[in-house]
Parts: C-alpha cells; sequence; structure tokens
C-alpha cells in the first residue's frame, strides 16, 4: 500500500496548499460584512467543470494506484510469472501520445484563436500536419478529428494486443500477471472510451456549430483528460514490465524500515 | 458592549451574484421522477435509504430472534443467519449510512446552506440517484435468487466468500453483492463530484470557506473521504468477481474442498483485507464527519449559543479526515502482521483520539451557560454525544494490539461499533429529520411523539448494547447462530441475550411510531414558518417554505457566520447569516 499512500501524500499536499489560501486562522466570529473579506468566493479561479473534472481525476488517479499497489502485492507471492508485453503496446503508446499532443495543440489554437497560426513554431506544425490549414476554426476542427481517429486507433490497437498476448498463450487466468494485464488495460480503455464519446461529441460541435466559448472550455478539458490517461499509461506499462519494482520499492521498503 | 447597527446595510455598496443558468422542469417526470433539483434527489435519497434500511431493521430484529432464542424458530438456519448478519451489515452502512448522510443530507443542504441555487452539476447528480436505486435493487433482487444472499458478513473476506461452504458463495448472491456494490460506487462518485464542486466553486458572495456552518465541512470532508475510499472497494469488487466469475487468482489461494482440487493458486487473502480497509476505516469517517457537522450545528442553534471553537471544529474535522487514511490495519491485528506493523497503526488509531476529544469537549463547552431547549433535536443531539463518548472509550480499547487480541471476533467488538458507528449516527440523523424535516414540509413533526421515540430509542439502545459488552468480555464470539454448550459461558449469557432481544425488539417497534410520525405530520403537522428553530443558517432565510425551484429570489449575500446567537441587542436573539446588520465593539 506505499505506493496509495505516496499518491495520498500528493493529494494531502494539494489540499494543504488549497487550506492555506481558505484563511483557516480567521476569526470568522469577529469578522462581519460582506467586501471586508478577501476571496469572498470563487476563489480557485477554475471553471466548474475543470473543477468537476479535477477531482474526478483525483477519484481515477486512486482507483489506478490502488490497483498499482495491488500488483504489487500480488507479485511477491512467488507463483507470479511476468508476462512479456506485446510490441503493439509501444505503437499505441505513440498513437495516443500524438492524440494528446493533437488535443494540446487544438487547446493553444481556441485559446489565442488568432488569424494566422504563425505562432505557433513551424517543427510543431510538421509535427501535426497543419501546413495546409490556415484559419484557428479549420485547423481546430481538423486537429481534434485527428485525435478521435487517433483514440479510435489506439483502442482498437489494444484489442489487437489482447488478441496477441492471448494467441501466445497468456490467458486471463493463467497467472495473475496476466490477469492484471487484461484487468489494468481493460479498465484504461474503458476510461478512455468514455473520454472519446465526449471527444466525439466536441468534434461534431466543432465541424457544425462552432461557439468559439463553448469549444475552448470541451477542448481545455478533453486535453486534460488525454495528457492524464496517457501519463497513467506510462506508469501501468512501467508497472507491468516490472521497471518500478525493485529500485523505487526497495527504496521505499527501506525508508520505512 | 456589543451593539447593533440596522441602519448600516444602508451604507454597504450594492452587491450582486452573478447569476447561473438553471434547469428548469417542465413535466411531471422531469419535475419528481427524473428531477434534477437537488431538493427533489434529497427526499428520492432518503426515501430510498430509509426504505431499505427498514429492511436492514427487520434483519436485525430476525438475528436477535435467533441470538436470545436459539432453537426456537425453524425458519432461521445457520445459513439464513449469516446472510441475515450480512445484508444487516452491508445495508445499514453503504446504502443506509452513507446514501443518507451524504446522498440525502448532502442534496438538501449543501445549495441551500452555501447559497447556491443548485448543485453544479444537476444532470450527473440525477443519474447519481438513479444508479444508486438501481444499486438497491439489485441487492434486494439477491434475496430473491436461488440460494439466496450472500452471507460471507459484511466484509465479504475471501476465500470463503466465494466458496460452496458460505451461502450465496457459488451461486448469484455474492455476484450480486459485488454488482450492486460496484453501482453503488459509480453512482456515489457522480454524485461526490456535485457535492465538492458546490462547496468549492458554488457559494455566494461573502460565503466564504470559514463561514461555512460546521455541517457543510462534515459533509464536504467527508464526500472528500469517500471519493478517495471508495474506489479501494471498487479494486476489490473487481478483483473478486474476476476471482469468481472468471477463475483468476487475485485474492484465491490455492484450496482443497470436498476432497476435490480447486483451480485456484497463489492468491493473497490479506490484499483483499487490505484493499476493504483502506476503505472500511475511512467509511467510519464518512459516517461520522456529516455526523460531528450537524450534530454541531442543532447543538449551537437549539442552546442558542454560538459554537465554542470554531475554528478548532474544522481543523479537526480536517485533521480526522487526513487521519483516517492510516490507520486501516487496525482492523487486521489477527491477521498475522508484524508487530511493528501493529505498533505503528495502533499509535495513528490512538492519535485520532485527540481531534475526536476536541470535538466532544467543544460540544459540551458550546452547551455550557446554554440557554437548553430540550427540544427533539436537541435530546437527539445529547443521546449522540453521550453514546459516540461510551462507543469511542471502547474503541481505545480495541485500538490497542494487546487488548484488541483477546476480543476481537467477540460480541465486544459488535457492541463497541453499533454504540459507535450505529446508534450515534442514527440519532443525528433522528435529530436532523426533526430539525429539518420543518423546512423541507413545511410543517412540524409532532414533538410528544417525537419525545416519546426518542427516550425509547435512547434508552432501549442502551439496554441492547450495554450488556453486550459484558457477553463480549466474557467471551461470547460474534457471528455464532448459537453457542451451544460451552462450558466457558456462564448462564447469565442466554439470560442476557433474551433481555437484549427483548429490548431490541422494542426499540425496533419505536421507530414504527417515528415513521408514523413522518407520515401522519405530512398532513397533520402545526405549521411551521419560514423558521421555526430562529437558525442563523441560509436555508432558513429561503421565500418560500419549503424552498421553491431555484431555492432563493434573489442569491443571499453573507455577511457574517453562522452562530450569531444571543446576540445582546439584537431584535431576535440572533442573527442570519444574510442579515448585513453589524455589531460593533464599543
Amino acid at each position: 500500500m506505499t505506493v496509495v499512500l505516496i499518491f495520498l501524500m500528493g493529494v494531502v499536499g494539494t489540499s494543504l496548499w488549497w487550506l492555506k489560501h481558505q484563511r483557516l486562522t480567521s476569526k470568522p466570529w469577529l469578522e462581519t460584512g460582506l467586501d471586508n473579506i478577501e476571496n469572498g468566493t470563487d476563489n480557485v479561479g477554475l471553471s466548474k467543470p475543470k473543477m468537476g473534472l479535477i477531482v474526478f481525476l483525483a477519484v481515477v488517479g486512486m482507483l489506478f494506484t490502488l490497483f498499482f499497489s495491488g500488483h504489487f502485492m500480488r507479485q511477491e507471492i512467488e507463483d507470479w510469472r511476468p508476462m512479456p508485453l506485446p510490441p503493439v503496446v509501444w505503437i499505441n503508446g505513440i498513437l495516443l501520445l500524438a492524440a494528446s499532443i493533437y488535443l494540446q495543440a487544438a487547446l493553444i489554437i481556441a485559446r489565442k484563436q488568432k488569424r494566422d497560426l504563425s505562432y505557433l513554431s513551424p517543427i510543431y506544425r510538421r509535427l501535426i500536419f497543419l501546413r495546409g490549414v490556415k484559419s484557428p476554426d479549420a485547423s481546430i476542427k481538423h486537429l481534434l478529428l485527428y485525435a478521435c481517429v487517433l483514440t479510435t486507433a489506439f483502442l482498437i490497437g489494444q484489442l489487437v494486443a489482447w488478441k496477441s498476448v492471448k494467441n501466445d498463450g497468456f490467458v486471463l487466468s493463467g497467472n495473475p500477471a496476466n490477469s492484471f494485464f487484461y484487468v489494468l488495460t481493460g479498465l484504461h480503455a474503458l476510461h478512455m472510451l468514455g473520454g472519446l464519446i465526449a471527444l466525439f461529441q466536441t468534434t461534431a460541435i466543432s465541424w457544425n456549430d462552432p461557439q468559439p466559448e463553448k469549444l475552448l472550455s470541451r477542448i481545455d478539458l478533453s486535453a486534460l483528460y488525454w495528457h492524464f490517461l496517457f501519463f497513467i499509461w506510462c506508469i501501468m506499462i512501467f508497472v507491468m514490465l516490472g521497471w518500478t519494482y525493485d529500485p523505487l520499492i526497495e527504496l521505499c521498503q527501506r525508508v520505512i524500515a | 458592549m456589543v451593539d447593533i447597527e440596522s441602519e448600516a446595510h444602508q451604507t454597504v455598496p450594492a452587491a450582486e451574484v452573478e447569476e447561473v443558468e438553471l434547469y428548469h422542469a417542465t413535466s411531471f417526470w422531469t419535475k419528481y421522477v427524473f428531477s434534477q433539483d437537488a431538493k427533489i434527489i434529497a427526499i428520492q435519497y432518503s426515501c430510498v435509504a430509509i426504505g431499505i434500511g427498514l429492511v436492514a431493521l427487520v434483519l436485525s430484529s430476525l438475528i436477535r430472534l435467533q441470538l436470545g432464542f436459539p432453537d426456537m424458530f425453524d425458519f432461521i438456519t445457520a445459513e439464513t443467519y449469516y446472510q441475515f448478519v450480512t445484508m444487516h451489515g452491508m445495508i445499514m452502512v453503504v446504502y443506509l449510512l452513507t446514501a443518507l448522510f451524504l446522498g440525502g443530507f448532502g442534496n438538501y443542504l449543501i445549495p441551500l446552506m452555501v447559497g447556491a441555487r443548485d448543485m453544479v452539476f444537476p444532470y450527473v447528480n440525477m443519474l447519481s440517484f438513479w444508479i444508486y436505486f438501481l444499486a438497491v435493487i439489485v441487492l434486494v433482487a439477491s434475496f430473491f435468487v436461488p440460494g439466496g444472499p450472500t452471507g460471507a458478513g459484511w466484509t465479504l473476506y475471501p476465500p470463503q466468500a466465494i466458496l460452496s461452504g458460505t451461502p450465496g458463495g457459488t451461486g448469484l448472491g455474492i455476484i450480486l453483492m459485488l454488482l450492486s456494490l460496484a453501482l453503488f460506487i459509480v453512482g456515489f462518485t457522480m454524485g461526490g463530484l456535485n457535492y465538492v464542486v458546490t462547496v468549492l466553486q458554488g457559494r455566494t458572495r461573502g460565503m466564504t470557506m470559514m463561514r461555512l456552518p460546521l455541517t457543510i465541512w462534515g459533509i464536504f470532508t467527508a464526500t472528500v473521504l469517500a471519493l478517495l475510499a471508495f474506489p479501494a472497494l471498487l479494486v476489490a469488487t473487481v478483483m473478486m468477481l474476476f476471482d469468481r466469475l472468471l477463475g483468476t487468482s487475485f485474492f484465491m489461494p490455492s484450496l482443497v474442498e470436498f476432497g476435490e482440487q480447486l483451480s485456484y493458486g497463489g492468491g493473497s487473502p490479506i490484499l483483499f483485507q487490505h484493499l476493504f480497509w483502506f476503505f472500511g476505516h475511512p467509511e467510519v469517517y464518512i459516517v461520522a464527519l456529516p455526523a460531528f457537522g450537524i450534530v454541531s450545528d442543532l447543538i449551537s442553534t437549539h442552546a442558542r449559543k454560538n459554537i465554542f471553537g470554531y475554528r478548532m471544529m474544522v481543523w479537526a474535522i480536517v485533521g480526522i479526515g487526513a487521519l483516517s487514511f492510516i490507520v486501516w490495519a487496525h482492523h487486521m491485528y489477527v491477521s498475522g502482521m508484524h508487530p511493528y506493523f501493529g505498533f505503528f497503526f495502533a499509535t495513528t488509531t490512538l492519535i485520532i483520539a485527540v481531534p475526536t476529544a476536541l470535538k466532544v469537549y467543544n460540544w459540551v463547552l458550546t452547551l455550557w451557560n446554554g440557554n437548553i431547549h430540550l427540544t427533539t433535536p436537541m435530546l437527539f443531539s445529547l443521546g449522540f454525544l453521550v453514546t459516540f463518548l461510551n462507543g469511542g472509550l471502547t474503541g481505545l480499547f480495541l485500538g490497542n494490539v494487546i487488548v484488541d487480541i483477546p476480543l476481537s471476533d467477540t460480541m465486544f467488538v459488535v457492541a463497541h461499533f453499533h454504540m459507535v458507528m450505529g446508534v450515534a449516527p442514527i440519532m443525528v440523523i433522528m435529530g436532523a429529520i426533526y430539525h429539518w424535516y420543518p423546512k423541507m414540509t413545511g410543517r412540524m413533526l409532532d414533538e410528544q411523539m417525537g419525545k416519546i421515540h426518542f427516550w425509547v430509542t435512547f434508552v432501549g439502545s442502551y439496554l441492547i448494547f450495554f450488556p453486550m459488552h459484558y457477553v463480549g468480555l466474557v467471551g461470547v464470539p460474534r457471528r455464532y447462530p448459537e453457542l451451544g454448550d460451552s462450558a466457558f459461558i456462564p448462564e447469565s449469557v442466554a439470560t442476557l441475550n433474551s433481555f437484549i432481544s427483548v429490548a431490541a425488539f422494542v426499540v425496533g417497534f419505536a421507530q414504527v411510531l417515528f415513521i408514523y410520525n413522518l407520515i401522519s405530520s405530512l398532513r397533520n403537522g402545526q405549521l411551521a414558518g419560514h423558521n421555526p428553530w430562529r437558525a442563523t443558517t441560509l436555508e432558513w432565510q429561503t421565500p418560500q417554505t419549503p424552498p421553491g425551484h431555484g431555492n432563493f429570489d434573489e442569491l443571499p449575500l453573507v455577511y457574517r457566520w453562522p452562530y450569531d446567537y444571543s446576540v445582546p441587542g439584537a431584535p431576535e436573539d440572533f442573527l442570519a447569516q444574510n442579515d448585513p446588520g453589524q455589531r460593533t465593539a464599543e
């Protein structure tokens, strides 16, 4: 459960930082009036949906951390046989990273909404295949579409990965390492799928009826969600490869001992 | 000396609160059934939670029938007894207490008390209730499947939970239980996001965090705990479902059952225990923190006195919340853990007593020299205070490894957690219902019936659970449907068990009076007016009672903290939070 406690320390740290700004040492029984109180309301400075998403991501983070923790505890038992990851997961990783980059690019453009895209560096523009597109609206809708396609490809890629490990004889109940592979990747894919449905809606809005304000908020949320799930995906791969096990866990165990 | 400048509001510059878009229902279905209004959702949550809670109450009577009068009732076998115990525990902890405090009171009180028109994500809020409702239906369905519901104990420990020796272990019982829990968690997460974000981002102007009523602090912190703790139960649930349905071995060690080697191997039951209690212990505080918050407001209002040590109360709530995540293994002292490990968890467990005791002192000091009105909500609050103290003290025993080991799995533990986590929060729920029912319906509950209800419940609960400590101390194990002729168990245990059972039936029956009061007061109750308790918080300042859609005509502006009671010179002995009249010290 060490990793869970490390994650919780992060949550507690963030909470303490936030609480620090809430004037917890004030004496509310002595203070009256409306305007002599600083930060009357909305003092986190984020929109409600973004705040909601951040809280949700903390829950998702906790969920995955608990699974990782279970993975670490279970792999100490001797029947554990590490499972080689199929090569296709690396391609999938690149697909997801690309989707994440595209959403970030869409977010940057949506924020600036300038006519020419010269503020994007040429390398970045080449990276996101936007050489021919000039207007911000057009580039946003193209980028969103690319992100949808890439994420769909990622999900199909994950199915291919499942099929490939199954064909190699690594079935779900064969060994706990296999079980964790299926459960973790399945859970991640479910989260991805949920996000993809929302992204499809956003993309549809951008093609049919682009309202910059509404779109910006939706792209902002999607980009954050994609970055987070890409981050989780990376850690998941590290955990399943066993890379995190030796150095990190041994260090933690030594610290605790 | 403190004085009131009633004209002071004229000097305050015109202030407005930014309006938010509000969803307006147009048909009966969207208004009362698939409603997005937090107040309706709150009532839906409360009715379902109380309904399923009554099922659990009946189950507890059946448990007591068996324990008090073993061998008298043919329909209670060892198997059905285990099923009753399991479902009673699970329903009470998760489907009643968690759902009622957070889904019921949270939904009703958060928007009203922070001065918002509704929750920030009303559609998600509606989904939250309906998924909870589905979870309850799946749970109830397990009573009617072949083999009946699971009898694995509310902790659902593997490997026994999914083996054929346990009722429902190889049938549908355990599967439906796990599915229902997973649904509950998904539904709760949707609601929980609403509660947290509404408190963070939905507060009206002037309502700083340090001006929030303690009720909101309690519900808010409990929701944060629940959002972080329930995933542990979800992980355990998913893994156990895989073990049960797909033959994986996350938790299942290699086993021989009836001479047959099962296909499982290598799994770790201890892993399940860690996951379960990582949820299970914060769950205690998920129930307790809203109770702490609500009782603070009840005591302050009905003693007409400002809460003693508001800041400390807030810090204690946050502190208890944080500490509750590092004590879980005190439920596992007998699992064969390393002694140093036990020492660590015993220490953290006992540290929790510090902020908790601080709260108890503050409640007592709030009462001290207060103008105590012995209304039904106040009686229940006092009942809570005494019961929580008693239950907490036996917690000190059980928190110590050396004392816990002989007491583990005895009726002493049952008595302890029923006092601290059963009776105490239920007292607060009752008090809160008597307190807020006038706002929810516009009519008062009958005080006479309320007082009879309180005294029977309060005295009855002590008659049930005090002797149970003794039964546990002489070594009677829990989870045994009958004791047989055990040499170490004295005669008095059988007599006491019968006595406890009779007391339990009386207390159970007293709840019928409460339900009758709830229903009959809807029509016959005395009209409440908008603020019958002369309380300061915003929910009592709404233009209509019960509050209409959108809660307020104009969003209120908050000028003060929520505990300005017995203010010298004030026209009504209190100043509401949105009262701009200023106190000036001379």
